[in-house]
């Protein structure tokens, strides 16, 4: 290599598009001027390249890095680590780019382009992300093979073709590696930023809040049942977190204070439990969904008093859990004096006229049953479902009751709820999911935010808390069917996300498309990202007891196949195999000879080489003498007959055997 | 089936003859059978022979031997270095008589011209020659004068790392079909030519073996030689490791390796066979192509015996 070698045109080419392949997912979140920036130095180099003008000043380029990293520092401040070193390395990168002349300012930038490769899986691990990082890498090995590209005959789709060529062989050993290799926890976390607020279910529920909700198609969680199926619609009650106290407008949910202790985990009762396995996305919460009613809490989570689960830590990340319900009912366990005076609780004042037809039906029959048939009768009667009701004032359910008397799941849930508890029977809000799509290419249930639902959950004496939900009373069909049908004709319905794919449901293969989507990104999740948490049964299942030297064999034989195919590759590149008969019976001849130290040169002619051959070993002088005879009559002289040629290959053969 | 055999019986005549003139020119010039066989190849494929050598070595003899054999009308002429292109290919002189030019023809217009240390004169004087080499004509005054039919050219020259030489560039060095070395004699060789030097002097001229319609013949069954594909493939391999292997300033050009192959068809034909094999060519590549190339470090000067034994080494036969 010499000293002051410089780039060939495709070389530099291939940087500068490595560079920008590497910069373009990572400038849509750094502060704006830094691709600007990027965009400089390129365009600086490309008229450098073609002699507009020359490399900057030392005095200019330190200028600008203390430039950039003052501005880097300044704008991302100091507290997002990942984000602010990437974000130096981003300019540093960059700047760079005024430097590289010489083939080791190449290769310096080469492999920091490594590095920020690396670095795009901290901020997102999808499926695309994965491929996009794959397909940089090969970029990345293109512009390296490109800077060691012969100076004679610079090409520039060679240093592609070569990089694919590296990347394909280890592609097969990624995967084994990826199965086999034991998991080490890791050893270094760095905090990313936080995500932005999400739409979700809230602490508080006013009865507005549902709708907001239904234009969005962002999905909230997946379920996998472990037999396989769906249970029926009308049992997909996703339970997140109940809400208890009404100030008048809004009901808040019940918090950690009142749900300090623990459920106990539901007796095992008749009725069979109902297992699966929730993935729920980030939601910057704390609350678990799982199906009316779970009966126990896998670590790290807690079965609350409320019959819900609640995570340690807000949800910032996708995450597994397996659960286990009872579809059926809930477990009796008496109230006590306080949790009866808090589901009883309402405000002072307000609302007079729900509080007076409460009380005078409460004065005909005052049985639980009786009111809530009451009132379901009479939602079922005169009330109307939409997701655009009328504004309610001040008495909202008041307003509510007498005035508009159209609504959803909020208003319903929420005024059922002041009604029993003005005629007595405790009652509280469940917030949380209900339904959900099935998906039939990977079987598993999709859960979006347009599902949210709220429903009201009242005391029986005797048989505990049971889910009256008065949305069915009104529209039965929301439980009936998916969300989406009945939905897609409301005006409010995806009202955010026009273009959303769930919107064009009704296009066949959109919704194919979509659904396979969906699965392929599940199945990344499932056997890519989460993987070590299967690694271990998968182990066992494929290999029996996990004993060390069949996992090491398992690495092994791989490794030795891929190795000794690209070995076998670089000799057959050496001396390429002939496919006629004559020349490939002669080399098996000379390839025998050869173990004795007398095998053909490749300058030989085969006529030199008989002679020799004949000199060391004598009684073979005849036979060799005879198979040099015919192949040259077979391949020069161009006597070509099948007759010749059986006895040229017999030759062959008796010389072979008598060797 | 009797047509046949009256060729075949025509042909093995035709080879005797070759062989007569072989030994013939060998009582000349001592041990040097193989060089004589290549300059005889080189003339059948009609081609110009530069011979390179120190003085003394038996350039001339060559020349003349083979000129005698072949019953060529002979024309000699030592190059120096002040001599002009009209010393070689003659010259208008004003006649007085009828009052218009006349055309002298020079030396050049003979049928076989020996050009003895073509390298002594100015690159002038060489192009004149070469010229007339390749053109098979003269052009003088805007009159064509063509040279006599067959024309052959021997030119000798000194390795050009003497002094008071013009090294010949390699446009010009082209025009050769072939380029041999004499070398030294065998000691036996050497011996001989010492003991009966007196007798030598005395010796009358040798015969004619081959005349001027046996040189047709000869030719014509040269052409008839077969080559097949799979020699092609070897002689293409060949060429194409010096055009990509780094050794090399640059590699062989189309005109060279139809040079090697029509050599070669030659050279097999005077082994007695009617095709051609691999050792045609590997006993043909010196001669032929060594002074086409030039190593890539080597900046003067076309030494070349390290690239062909290069080519011999690397490039197989078989493939």
């Amino acid at each position: 290599m010499k000293a002051a070698y410089q780039l060939t045109r495709p070389a530099l080419l291939w940087q500068l598009l490595m560079v920008v392949a590497v910069l373009l997912p990572h400038s849509l979140r750094l502060p704006w001027w830094l691709p600007l920036m990027t965009l400089g130095a390129l365009g600086w180099r490309l008229w450098v390249h073609l002699g507009r003008t020359s490399f900057p000043h030392w005095s200019v380029k330190f200028m600008m890095a203390v430039t950039a990293g003052i501005g880097v520092i300044a704008s991302i401040g100091r507290g997002n680590g990942p984000e602010l070193a990437v974000a130096l390395l981003f300019a540093g990168f960059s700047l760079k780019l005024l430097e590289i002349y010489k083939r080791r300012d190449a290769l310096v930038l080469i492999y920091v382009a490594y590095f920020l490769a690396a670095t795009e899986l901290l901020f997102g691990q999808t499926l695309l992300h994965a491929l996009y990082v794959a397909l940089l890498i090969v970029l990345i090995t293109a512009a390296l093979n490109a800077v060691y590209q012969s100076e004679r005959h610079p090409d520039f789709w060679r240093p592609l073709r070569a990089s694919v060529r590296l990347a394909l062989p280890a592609l097969p050993l990624m995967v084994v590696l990826f199965v086999l290799m034991p998991r080490i926890g890791p050893i270094w976390y760095a905090p990313l930023a936080q995500e932005e607020a999400r739409t979700g279910l809230s602490d508080t529920l006013s009865p507005g809040d549902v709708s907001r909700l239904t234009g969005s198609s962002e999905i909230v969680f997946r379920a996998e049942f472990d037999n396989g199926r769906s249970p029926p619609p009308s049992s997909l009650y996703w339970r997140g977190l109940t809400y208890d106290l009404f100030d008048g407008r809004r009901w808040e949910a019940e918090g950690r204070r009142t749900l300090s202790q623990s459920a106990q985990p539901l007796p095992p009762e008749p009725g069979a439990l109902l297992r699966y396995r929730i993935t729920q996305e980030p939601s910057g919460r704390s609350w678990v969904y799982a199906l009316d009613y779970p009966v126990s809490a896998p670590w790290p989570l807690r079965l609350l008093a409320n019959q819900t689960l609640r995570a340690p830590a807000r949800i910032r990340q996708r995450v597994d859990f397996s659960l286990a319900s009872r579809l059926s009912a809930s477990s009796y366990q008496p109230l006590s004096a306080a949790q009866r005076e808090r589901y009883l609780a309402l405000p002072e004042q307000g609302n007079a006229r729900a509080r007076e037809m409460a009380l005078s039906w409460r004065a005909q029959d005052s049985s639980t049953e009786a009111l809530v048939a009451r009132a379901l009768a009479l939602y079922a009667r005169e009330f109307r479902y939409t997701l655009t009701p009328e504004r309610l004032g001040d008495d909202s359910i008041d307003d509510f009751l007498f005035d508009t008397r159209e609504g959803f799941c909020g208003h319903f849930a929420s005024s059922l709820t002041f009604l029993l508890r003005a005629a007595g029977v405790p009652a509280r809000i469940v917030g949380g999911y209900l339904g959900g799509e099935w998906n039939p290419y990977e079987s598993y249930l999709v859960v979006r935010q347009f599902e949210a639902h709220a429903w009201t959950e009242v005391w029986y004496e005797g048989r505990g808390w049971v889910r009256v939900d008065p949305t069915a009373a009104v529209a039965p069909e929301r439980i009936e069917q998916s969300a989406e049908q009945l939905l897609a004709s409301q005006p409010g319905f995806l009202a955010d996300t026009p273009l959303s794919p769930v919107r064009f449901g009704h296009i066949g293969w959109i919704t194919t498309l979509r659904l396979r989507a969906d699965a392929l990104n599940f199945v990344w999740h499932r056997w890519v990202l989460s993987y070590q948490l299967r690694q271990g049964e998968l182990l066992q299942k494929l290999f029996g007891d996990l004993a060390l030297w069949k996992l090491a064999l398992a690495l092994l034989i791989p490794f030795s196949v891929v190795l000794g195919w690209v070995a076998l590759g670089l000799l057959r590149q050496r001396r390429p195999r002939t496919k006629n008969p004559v020349d490939a019976a002669l080399l098996r001849l000379s390839s025998k000879f050869e173990r004795r130290g007398l095998g053909r040169r490749p300058g030989e002619p085969v006529g030199t080489y008989a002679q020799r051959v004949a000199l060391a070993r004598p009684d073979l002088a005849p036979m060799i003498g005879t198979v040099a005879r015919l192949y040259v009559q077979l391949r020069y002289a161009e006597d070509a007959g099948p007759a010749l040629q059986r006895a040229y290959l017999a030759a062959v053969r008796a010389c072979l055997r008598q060797l | 089936m009797q047509v046949s055999s009256a060729i075949n019986k025509q042909s093995v005549a035709l080879r005797d003859k070759v062989e007569l003139a072989v030994s013939n020119v060998g009582t000349l010039v001592l041990g040097k059978e193989s060089q004589i066989r290549m300059a005889l190849t080189c003339l059948f494929s009609q081609g110009h022979l530069l011979i390179e050598d120190l003085p003394g070595m038996g350039k001339t003899t060559l020349a003349h031997g083979l000129a005698q054999v072949l019953g060529l009308s002979f024309q000699r002429v030592q190059f120096t270095s002040d001599m002009l292109p009209a010393d070689i290919v003659g010259v208008s002189i004003f006649d007085q008589s009828t009052s218009a030019f006349r055309f002298h023809p020079g030396p050049v217009f003979t049928q076989m011209l020996l050009a003895d240390e073509i390298n002594r004169t100015t690159p002038k004087t060489q192009s004149a020659l070469l010229e007339a080499m390749e053109e098979r004509q003269v052009t003088l005054d805007g009159q064509t004068h063509p040279l006599p039919e067959p024309f052959f050219v021997i030119a000798t020259q000194n390795p050009n790392t003497q002094f008071g030489t013009f090294p010949l560039p390699e446009s010009q060095l082209d025009r050769f079909l072939m380029r041999i070395e004499l070398g030294y004699p065998a000691p036996e060789a050497e011996r001989q030519l010492l003991t009966e030097g007196h007798s030598r002097s005395r010796r009358s001229p040798l015969p004619v073996c081959i005349d001027q319609d046996d040189l047709g013949a000869i030719r014509a069954e040269c052409q008839a030689v077969r080559v097949s594909s799979s020699l092609i493939d070897y002689l293409q391999r060949l060429v194409q490791y010096t055009r990509e292997a780094p050794q090399f300033a640059y590699g062989v050009s189309p005109r060279g390796s139809l040079a090697l192959l029509q050599c070669a068809r030659t050279w097999a034909y005077m082994h007695g066979r009617d095709y051609v094999v691999p050792e045609d060519l590997q006993a043909l590549l010196e001669p032929v192509v060594g002074h086409r190339l030039r190593a890539a470090e080597q900046v003067g000067g076309h030494g070349s015996e390290a690239l062909i034994r290069q080519m011999l080494e690397q490039v197989d036969v078989v493939g």
